[in-house]
């Protein structure tokens, strides 16, 4: 039985020697104070000096376990911990504590340490790889971001381009537009007579103003023979370049039928008729024409939805307003006129607007000039020759509107057996 | 009735009420090609009576916007500028009709027939791409303006033509052809041509009851937004939204003829006007605003 125990004993002993020996491990043999007592030959290649008879904390960093305790509980502990080497490069260990205790009630401590230096290089490795990793990835975002930044900017500059383009597109078309509405209101002016026209018995006066670009107003004299004379005044509804074409339309086809038709009510129909064909727009026309007839003393007149004319009767000093009962032009194809007749006397007058004159609006005092107030214009200046009559009358309307907005023509017409 | 009839009628009228100058203004600066949006924005903001209801209106469900609008630019801005002077324009009508008399005629039921065929016109607008949606909607809207102007100025007249079309069951204009030389369509443009409404409008109710062959007078007399118009209303009569003055045993008819020119089917304006009802109750303030 000893000698079987003897065989254990150096079974052991062999085992311990070999770990001891040859182990790629430190092992280290402790007192019980922790005081080196021997140390196999690898621990030589991580502690220069000597070390046996040195405390373990002395050697190692990280120690903080009370190493009796290890001896009561018997258990095996297990430590990571660093060289302590001063500023040379510190190993890691992973230190197992086994207690041993003696017969003697002495105990000692095996210590096995693992070197790690290796596996925390490794580790270090993967957490610098990490470390590029992720600074990779931050580099990709940013990139992307700024690849983004940068698309976005040359989106923008292009369509900041294209806007400019069209803007550029937009004042030429403006222009051309402003080009060809300054044409159509040079045309629409070339419509009006200029000049008074010299006649041996009827005293005329005009006053024209076309408020925007391009009204739609035209009024005209036209000589009929035997001391005749045709007056016209009509309105286009709407305003631009379609009102200025239909009122050029007008005067042509009025010229033409002027002058072989003797009423003007049948003169109206013929005009209704053609222009119910030609406007498409949507648009109307309001005439007033009238044959004077001063050697016969009379006037036969008609009128289509246009504002109504004022007379004065200077026999009696009364003032009339002459009736416009027909359908405004351009509608009803079937649409009836009827001739009105009456008497002018030397002296008579009469004055014609279009409606830019009644409407014109106070914004100050929210109305419009109205057809009393030109009654009143009419009646006031009575005495006055006809183009003081229409000079006043412009400077009321004016001084009504104030800095008000306007947004009609403004014509007049009147006339006078001298 | 002759036509020199209506015309007396209308001298004995001396003057069509006219619209609110806002509307006038309006007008003028759409055709001014130096104006701008704030040239609009002013020419609202002084019509206080308009700028209220006009912000009453776009902030109601029937726009169904997704912000409160607070003031005439921001309207122009989310609504856009035509769009904006169509609703002035179309409340300056409102504003103006309903100071004509009514004696006999449901204005209510009337306006509902009206807005009913505004938004189904829109709606089909959009099934067809008829890109000018909101054109349609102003022009559905007033299709029928000459019979308001029928009721509050020719009242006997009006009362013979809906007395007609009760007792032998037939349509309104029917009534009225029988009757007199006029229509409410004639009516309807020389006021909408008076108060210079836009030409779609003028189209609009020019024509409603016209085929193609028989559209003339204006460069919009052959455009298919009539078409649609003209089925709009067929189906607002036929589903029986409000009442247009048809006599109550009359029964219009969706004939093939009203889909010749358009590119949709029977089945698709029975899957749109299945909404109409919905659609309508939205419409509330703007129906308010008409009464």
């Amino acid at each position: 039985m000893a000698r079987k125990n003897e065989e254990q004993d150096e079974r052991l002993l062999r085992i311990y020697e070999r770990l001891y020996r040859y182990t790629h491990e430190i092992v280290i043999v402790l007192t019980e104070e922790g005081d080196v007592r021997e140390a196999n030959e690898r621990s030589a290649s991580f502690f220069p000096a000597e070390i046996v008879g040195k405390n373990i904390e002395s050697l190692f960093e990280g120690i903080e376990l009370s190493l009796s305790s290890l001896f009561e509980s018997e258990v095996i502990q297990t430590i990571l911990a660093r060289t302590r080497h001063g500023d040379r490069q510190k190993n890691a260990f992973l230190l197992s504590f086994i207690p041993i205790t003696s017969n003697d009630d002495k105990g000692e401590l095996l210590v096995i340490g693992k070197d790690l230096s290796e596996t925390e290089n490794y580790r270090e490795q993967v957490e610098s790889l990490h470390a590029r990793v992720r600074e990779l990835e931050e580099e990709k975002k940013l990139t992307g971001e700024v690849k983004r930044g940068k698309e976005k900017t040359l989106a923008l500059s292009s369509a900041l381009k294209k806007l400019e383009r069209t803007k550029g597109e937009l004042e030429k078309i403006n222009l051309t537009l402003i080009k060809e509405l300054e044409l159509a209101a040079a045309l629409q002016k070339s419509l009006v007579p200029h000049n008074i026209p010299d006649d041996q018995y009827l005293q005329f006066a005009f006053h024209y103003e076309p408020m925007q670009f391009v009204g739609g107003d035209y009024y005209d004299v036209t000589d009929l023979g035997d001391g005749k004379k045709g007056l016209i005044i009509a309105d286009v509804s709407g305003h631009g370049v379609s009102s200025a074409f239909i009122a050029a339309m007008l005067k042509i086809s009025f010229l033409n039928y002027a002058q072989q038709i003797q009423s003007p009510a049948t003169v109206l129909t013929k005009l209704n008729e053609e222009y119910c064909q030609v406007i498409q727009t949507g648009d109307f026309v309001t005439v007033f024409y009238a044959v004077i007839d001063p050697p016969h003393n009379k006037m036969t007149y008609c009128g289509a939805g246009h504002p109504r004319p004022i007379f004065l009767h200077r026999k009696n000093s009364t003032i009339e307003l002459l009736s416009s009962e027909g359908f405004f032009i351009g509608m009803f194809d079937q649409a009836e006129y009827t001739d009105k007749v009456m008497e002018m006397r030397k002296d008579d007058r009469f004055m014609v607007f279009t409606d830019g004159i009644i409407e014109a609006y106070s914004d100050e005092r929210g109305e419009q000039f109205g057809e009393k107030r030109l009654l009143e214009c009419f009646r006031d200046f009575s005495e006055e020759p006809i183009d003081c009559v229409i000079e006043n009358t412009i400077d009321r309307v004016k001084s009504f509107m104030k800095k008000s907005i306007f947004y009609d023509d403004l014509a007049i017409v009147a006339v006078e057996y001298k | 009735m002759k036509l020199s009839n209506i015309k007396k009628t209308i001298e004995t009228i001396r003057e069509l009420p006219t619209l609110p100058l806002v509307a006038n203004k309006i007008n003028a600066i759409l055709h001014d090609p130096k104006s701008s949006v704030s040239d609009l924005s002013k020419i609202i903001e002084k019509d206080q009576s308009i700028t209220a209801k006009l912000l009453k209106l776009v902030n109601s469900a029937h726009y169904g916007l997704p912000q409160k609008v607070n003031n005439i630019n921001q309207a122009i801005a989310l609504l856009g500028y035509r769009n904006i002077s169509y609703i002035v324009m179309t409340l300056s009508v409102f504003d103006t009709l309903k100071n004509l008399e009514s004696k006999s005629f449901d204005r209510r039921k009337f306006w509902v027939h009206s807005i009913a065929v505004g938004i189904l016109s829109q709606k089909l607008a959009k099934e067809c791409d008829y890109l000018l949606v909101e054109d349609i909607f102003t022009s559905g809207l007033l299709h029928d303006l000459g019979k308001v102007f029928l009721d509050g100025f020719m009242h006997e007249e009006f009362e013979a033509i809906i007395n007609k079309a009760e007792k032998d069951g037939i349509a309104f204009i029917d009534a009225e052809h029988e009757l007199f030389d006029v229509d409410h369509t004639m009516v309807g443009e020389w006021m909408a041509r008076t108060w210079r409404l836009p030409l779609h409008v003028i189209a609009g109710i020019k024509h409603h009851h016209q085929e193609v062959e028989q559209r003339s007078g204006l460069s919009l007399s052959q455009d298919p937004f009539i078409d649609i118009i003209r089925l709009a209303d067929i189906c607002i009569k036929a589903g029986k939204f409000g009442r247009s003055g048809d006599g109550s045993k009359y029964r219009s008819k969706l004939n093939k003829a009203l889909f010749r020119r358009l590119p949709i089917t029977k089945d698709d304006v029975v899957h749109i006007i299945g909404d109409l009802t919905r659609d309508l109750s939205k419409s509330e303030a703007l129906l308010n605003l008409a009464l």
